[in-house]
């Protein structure tokens, strides 16, 4: 099974100067991103390649590619950065039994059927439950929004 | 005319037409989108994706500026890319859009936004370096 060294929610993914803040504090050479729907649309996909900082690849993968890639032998000097949507993508993988000791939940964005707690996270119900299962499984989530800002435990915000 | 649309996180787009302006007098298609938290975003796409079909059937030439790489703002732009041509220049400054907007009407359209491009980052200057080393020899007075 490989080793994350970050794990996120974003619904913005790799944005702007957020994801360089983290990469700059931690040895990351791939960004995986989990998203059925991204890793379907090829134009996309190549954007979001292309945009790879040096030295740093860019996965894109649909739920079961994403969980057969997480099952692997870690690499030597890997240095992996998980990046998903919501946090039903983090349950599927905890649940197929791959460890993910603490989530960053960095943004969720407003939606009707989502209440909003901050600027940047709103959840829905049904988000808030499936977060409250994967505490339970023993995986912290903290809300942080970049490296120097104090990571918040999400039981403090989401009820 | 080159069709300019500033897109932004926040009223930056707004803010940067406001001082072009002061300067550089009102301008004629030139397009803001001040990207706010609660923004609709399908809509905006939406316009922008009109915006693109109006200017293409007219045989009009459009550039997107944009203030962060890979920022929401760009990243409602560049999906556009598959089904459009146009020019899009990131992180934005004051000095690169009043060069842009004072060679709009340029022959040769990407000649004139590399030569912008390089103005708007030569623009940043640490200016209490730059005037010491200019004012060299006269040390005594500083």
């Amino acid at each position: 099974m490989k080793n994350l060294t970050l794990t996120r929610i974003d619904d913005r993914l790799i944005h702007g100067q957020v994801v360089a803040f983290w990469m700059k504090e931690y040895s990351i050479d791939k960004i995986l991103i989990i998203d059925d729907t991204l890793s379907k649309d090829m134009f996309m996909s190549r954007i979001y390649k292309a945009a790879a900082p040096a030295g740093v690849e860019v996965l894109l993968l649909d739920r079961e590619e994403g969980l057969a890639f997480l099952k692997q032998e870690p690499t030597e000097k890997e240095g992996i950065f998980l990046i998903v949507k919501v946090p039903e993508r983090i349950e599927e993988l905890v649940n197929a039994g791959i460890e993910i000791p603490r989530v960053i939940l960095g943004g969720m964005g407003a939606r009707n059927d989502r209440k909003t707690f901050n600027r940047n996270v709103s959840a829905s119900k049904s988000e808030i439950e499936c977060f409250s299962r994967i505490l339970a499984k023993g995986t912290h989530i903290v809300y942080q929004m970049i490296p120097s800002d104090k990571p918040i435990p999400i039981q403090n915000f989401i009820e | 005319m080159l069709k300019i649309i500033v897109i932004t996180h926040g009223t930056f787009s707004e803010g940067i037409r406001s001082s072009l302006e002061m300067i550089l007098g009102k301008q004629e298609e030139f397009l803001t989108y001040s990207i706010l938290e609660n923004c609709d975003l399908e809509s905006v796409k939406s316009e922008l994706n009109d915006e693109l079909e109006k200017s293409s059937a007219s045989g009009q030439e459009v550039l997107f500026l944009s203030d962060l790489f890979f920022g929401t703002p760009f990243n409602l732009i560049t999906p556009l890319m598959e089904h459009h041509r146009f020019f899009h220049i990131t992180g934005i400054n004051l000095p690169l859009v009043m060069e842009i907007v004072s060679n709009r009407n340029a022959e040769d359209i990407p000649g004139m936004l590399q030569e912008s491009l390089s103005l708007g980052q030569s623009a940043m200057l640490d200016c209490v370096d730059y005037l010491k080393s200019a004012m060299g020899s006269r040390k005594e007075d500083y």
